[in-house]
């Protein structure tokens, strides 16, 4: 083994046997027989290991492999793992990924070997040593509507109120769309916010939004990396249709102790991680609180100072990340992480004073816990594990209480409204690299889902003559569901210049009496015309077994997570793709996918169902139809330099038809017929950097009525029983609507700014960040309304002209925040 | 009181939202449309032929006292099949009718009407033929405490669902009250089913409109509520000490243009129609060719009972 350059000491190189242990070939005894023609077992070495940053000791995900002698290589896995086989003798190994100094390794291996890298962050991006393979996952990889954002990307562009948002910057990729102004929800290729996986260290979580939609719960100083699939699913995602955001944290710098944070306009942050034995066990911990409702609560007193009096009030959230990995070995880790955020809305007043007591609460609260407990295990150098238990919940509660106390009399109301879901899941997944044709990864999971959307509780007690008191629960019952997945796929070198990735992924819901099972094929192949230049093409079919009833647009707290039922079948969706990655040079890249979505059994409330129905089970308020959703994306993206960035455009149809509304098909109220986004981060210099991002999207569709006629005369006259009016008041007027979102928005755009100063002091460094969301002060439909204009002369019999209003949020809003890293 | 402490998440969010927030009027209003002719008829063999004529405005325009939607000298034909039968006579407040007609079961009828000024419309429809009621049984149920009692009378509807064909039901219930000069006055009663049976009606608050996909051919029993409405008939209408209501159950047989306009119909007005924001909106069926409305038929069958009481002052 012969290693030349000087990154020598970058590097650790282990040689170790290849051993399977008898166990494992017993539980993987079926599928290696199936697969046992791809093994190839002579003349081949396997090199295997993890890829991890230099400094902190986090793994790299998604860092590339490259064989220069044989044009070959791979990428590391989800936990920083990879395992690349190949023909004895010479090889040239590079190993990089972006942001890091390339390394290469000059190796003439003979058995199978273990390397594990550290990678150098780039100090300068000009000296970043690019060689070609930096650009190994787009234009070579079988996978496509794949997008990876880099946590410094996020850092560096402008944000809403000084809040840094992973969830508002991939709403700026081509084919996601963002849903009502400011708000985190996501629209991916024409689907519902409902129809996103979003895994947080592979764990769902069911609310991703703080301040009724206008953050997102990640705290970016926590997370590790982003990745979002927007189609051509491998067959190890299910679960939803349209997308799945799939956000690693950190595992907490194993090397030295470090920390990072940030106060700003609304929020304020601390992140530490570090070593608690190092290069074995490290910890990362990260928490983050908004400080609005504690600076408020002097003026919130001073303002209803009354003798007797005491008025409280306010809004926060926080949320808490954590995590703790151990290294037993270079074969076996442990992670243990976990996330819980929460968001309180509450009011309060008391009166103490004269002959009587009385006391109101109003409170509104709702949060995710998520838990994760992950071991990963690498049994030889082409068989790798991760085995995964985890707990995941999203809770809403409504609260009010009421008190009343005199001498005579007293009585105590209380009222709870709350909804959730919980999750118990159990996973385990293997990666297996047989050979260089052949990457395979199995899986199968388990969720035992309890469901519970809407229960009250009410109860009053009372001290009277009468009392009567009552306590009792009304609403809808809890539903319990078991979720079971299991899937193989094989990433497949068919001939250098193509590549496929075929698989199978077997779905199964059981909830009461009703089993559904689903077979979901995906397939995604890749064909290289040049080094610099490939052509792919995809095929993946999903389905969902829950859904999200949504009373807004806006990803409220109260919208509810149900699941299929006898009645309900579960979601489908049949989507095709086909695109084209073009490297121009080392730093521009062009991409252009095309893509049809057919969707089933899509849920929607009937024709003047009523949100707030107290009256009625869900089920009799939803409907269910189909969509459908085409269109075409472009993404130009210049990745390295002073100035990186990119401009996306995306042209999409997205429709939806339900029996029970219409026979015709109706634009889907996020149809979006052009989307462009224009993102640019500008370094001068390590002092100061520049970020601005400028969206314009057509404007969303929504339900308004053109023109009105005479209902039907009152049905008493037709069976004989009275009738007649006519005061003018009195004339049943129908608002004509043709249908659904039959009325368009004016164009949304607006442009963001952010200057970010930086400087390095003794203990670390600081960051002063100051911009404007909004900055040319574009009023934005928020949402429209037709209104009446009262003047003078309006009176019942002159109805006053009525008028189509517009309401906007945001119009320009600066902000400026403090950040340090030491 | 579920609606209330959940409209107050709303109105928190709202409320925090317009700190924030602008209005403007747009200048760009909703698309000009021309106005069309709207037909509202609903045909039995009971009644004379009636229809009622009428127009569509822009939701913007205000009618105005002078301004009725009402037409007046339209040309409004009247065909059996293809058969011409007559030119239906201008009435009151957009109504035209012919008079001493009624039509019959089971043939098709079909109205044109036009008027300058606006496209010509025409509809076609058809009067099923009634499903008779096999039974109706009732009885008096009692409830409350030791401080209130509330009466209401339990309805037993039962009839026989036609075989091999689409129907389309409708039940009503009207109460008729006499005052001091024995001058009957009828009002609409509400009805009240089993929560559990919620999901066999299409909704509506005043009476209970269904077809028959889950009951086709089966004999069907309607169980049913209607409250004796005892504080209206004290204060409402200076009854006698003692005095009698009539209570009517009206059990229909519609045609599938008239269900479907009644479904779309009560759905749009018990929604708030376009005004409330927290509801989906409705799209009103018609059947009115290049217009508005609905002409449709039904048949029916009426069962009554009486209640005779004391009126305690």
């Amino acid at each position: 083994m012969n290693v030349e350059r000087s990154e020598m000491k970058n590097c650790r190189i282990i040689t170790l046997k290849g051993v399977m242990t008898k166990l494992i070939y017993r539980i993987l005894m079926p599928f290696l027989l199936v697969m046992l023609p791809l093994v190839s077992v002579s003349q081949n070495v396997t090199i295997s290991g993890y890829i991890e940053d230099q400094a902190s000791g986090e793994k790299l995900l998604g860092a590339n492999v490259f064989n220069g002698k044989t044009y070959q290589g791979t990428t590391t896995n989800n936990y920083g793992f990879y395992s690349f086989t190949q023909g004895t003798g010479e090889m040239a190994l590079r190993y990089s990924f972006v942001g890091y100094q390339t390394i290469e390794i000059n190796l003439d291996l003979s058995r199978d070997t273990t390397i594990n890298v550290a990678l150098k962050p780039s100090v300068e991006l000009e000296e970043v040593v690019v060689e070609g393979n930096r650009i190994e996952n787009s234009v070579k990889s079988s996978q496509m509507s794949v997008t990876e954002l880099p946590i410094q990307v996020v850092k560096s562009l402008p944000v809403f109120m000084g809040e840094i948002d992973i969830i508002k910057t991939i709403q700026l990729l081509p084919g996601v769309q963002s849903g009502s102004e400011g708000t985190s929800g996501l629209y991916v290729r024409g689907g519902g916010p409902d129809q996103n996986l979003i895994l947080l260290d592979g764990v769902p979580v069911y609310n991703a939004n703080h301040l009724f939609g206008f953050f997102s719960v990640f705290n970016a100083d926590a997370l590790n990396t982003v990745k979002l699939v927007k189609g051509g699913f491998p067959a190890r995602y299910g679960g939803r249709l349209s997308s799945v955001l799939d956000i690693r944290m950190k595992e907490g710098n194993s090397k030295e102790f470090h920390g990072e944070g940030s106060v700003g306009l609304i929020a304020t942050k601390l992140t530490l991680e570090g070593p608690i034995v190092k290069d074995q066990t490290s910890f990362i911990v990260s928490g983050r609180r908004t400080y609005i409702d504690i600076l408020a609560q002097p003026f919130i007193r001073l303002a209803n100072k009354q003798e007797g009096y005491k008025t409280n009030g306010g809004y926060y959230f926080y949320d808490l990340n954590a995590k703790v990995n151990h290294k037993f070995s270079d074969k076996s880790r442990l992670y243990l992480s976990s996330y819980m955020g929460n968001d309180k809305a509450y009011a309060k007043d008391e009166y103490t004073g004269g002959q009587y007591y009385d006391k109101n609460k109003f409170g509104l609260r709702w949060g995710n816990i998520t838990t994760s407990l992950r071991w990963n295990y690498m049994f030889n150098n082409k068989l790798f594990a991760n085995a995964r238990a985890s707990y995941s919940r999203y809770k809403f509660i409504v609260s009010e209480q009421f008190k009343y106390e005199d001498d005579d009399f007293k009585e105590d109301f209380q009222f709870e409204y709350f909804s959730g879901i919980d999750d118990v899941a159990g996973s385990i997944d293997f990666d297996y690299v047989p050979n260089t044709s052949h990457y395979i990864r199995f899986g199968a999971s388990n969720i035992y889902h309890t469901f519970n959307p809407g229960v009250n509780a009410y109860s009053v007690s009372t001290e009277d003559s009468f009392n009567n008191d009552i306590d009792t629960t009304f609403g809808n019952t809890k539903i319990f569901a078991h979720e079971i997945d299991v899937y193989i796929e094989d990433d497949i070198n068919i001939r250098t210049r193509f590549k496929t990735n075929i698989g199978l992924h077997l779905s199964g819901f059981k909830v009461g009496d009703k089993f559904y099972t689903s077979v979901q094929p995906r397939i995604s192949a890749r064909y290289l015309i040049s080094e610099k230049w490939s052509v792919k093409a995809s095929y993946a079919k999903m389905s969902q077994y829950i859904h999200l009833l949504s009373n807004t647009s806006i990803g409220l707290p109260t919208d509810l997570w149900v699941p299929v039922t006898e009645n309900i079948e579960p979601m489908e969706s049949d989507q095709v793709a086909i695109g084209s990655v073009y490297n121009i040079n080392e730093s521009y890249e062009v991409q252009v996918e095309g893509f049809y979505k057919w969707m089933h059994n899509l849920i929607t409330y009937k024709p003047g169902a009523n949100y707030f129905s107290a009256n009625d089970t869900w089920q009799s308020l939803i409907t269910t139809g189909d969509g459908w959703s085409y269109g075409a994306e472009f993404l130009f993206k210049k990745n390295l330099g002073q100035v990186t960035g990119w401009v996306g455009y995306t042209l999409s149809w997205s429709e939806r038809q339900f029996d029970e509304v219409g026979e015709e098909r109706y634009p889907y109220r996020y149809d979006r017929r052009h989307d462009v986004s224009v993102v640019v981060s500008w370094k001068k210099n390590e002092k100061f950097d520049i970020g601005a991002a400028w969206v314009y999207g057509s404007g969303n569709a929504v339900t308004l009525p053109f023109d009105k006629y005479l209902s039907l005369d009152n049905y008493n006259n037709y069976l004989g029983y009275g009738g007649g009016y006519y005061y003018i008041s009195e004339l049943p007027y129908i608002e004509n609507v043709e249908n659904r979102n039959n009325y368009r928005l004016p164009a949304y755009h607006r442009l963001d700014l952010g200057f970010n100063f930086h400087k390095k002091l003794k203990w670390g460094e600081r960051t002063w960040s100051v911009g404007i969301y909004n900055a040319y002060f574009r009023q934005n439909a928020f949402f429209v309304y037709i209104d009446n204009q009262y003047d003078y002369y309006s009176s019942s019999t002159n109805p006053p002209d009525k008028v189509l209003k517009q309401v906007s949020l945001f119009p320009g809003i600066p902000y400026i925040n403090y950040s340090f890293r030491f | 009181m579920i609606l209330f402490r959940r409209q107050n998440v709303f109105l928190f969010i709202f409320s925090v939202s317009l700190l924030f927030s602008c209005t403007k009027i747009l200048d760009d209003e909703l698309p000009q449309k021309e106005p069309k002719l709207v037909i509202n008829g609903i045909i039995n063999p009971d009644s004379v032929f009636k229809i009622n004529i009428s127009q569509s405005y822009h939701v913007f325009e205000n009618e105005g006292s002078n301004n009725l939607p009402f037409i007046q000298g339209a040309s409004a034909k009247l065909y059996k099949g293809s058969q011409f039968l007559f030119d239906l006579e201008e009435e009151e407040n957009g109504y035209y009718a012919a008079p001493g007609f009624f039509p019959e079961l089971n043939q098709s009828y079909k109205v044109e009407v036009a008027k300058s000024g606006f496209p010509s419309v025409q509809a076609t429809t058809s009067i099923p033929d009634p499903v008779p009621i096999l039974s109706f049984d009732t009885s008096m149920v009692w409830d409350g405490d030791e401080y209130y009692t509330f009466l209401s009378f339990s309805g037993v509807l039962k009839y026989k669902d036609p075989p091999g064909e689409e129907n389309f039901y409708r039940l009503d219930c009207f109460q008729t009250f006499f005052d001091e000069t024995g001058q009957p006055i009828t009002y609409r009663q509400f009805i009240d089913v089993e929560d559990s049976d919620d999901y066999f009606y299409d909704k509506s608050e005043e009476y209970l409109v269904w077809n028959d996909l889950l009951t086709n051919g089966d004999e069907v029993t309607i169980n049913f509520n209607i409250f004796f409405d005892h504080y209206y008939i004290d204060y409402g209408q200076g009854i006698t000490d003692t005095s009698t209501v009539i209570y009517s159950i009206s059990f229909s047989s519609l045609n599938e243009d008239f269900y479907k306009y009644d479904k779309s119909r009560s759905q749009y007005f018990e929604s708030g129609g376009t005004d409330n924001p927290f509801s989906e909106p409705v799209l009103i069926y018609s059947n009115i060719e290049n217009g508005y409305g609905v002409f449709g038929g039904f048949s029916g069958d009426t069962v009554s009972f009486e209640y005779s009481y004391e009126v305690g002052y």
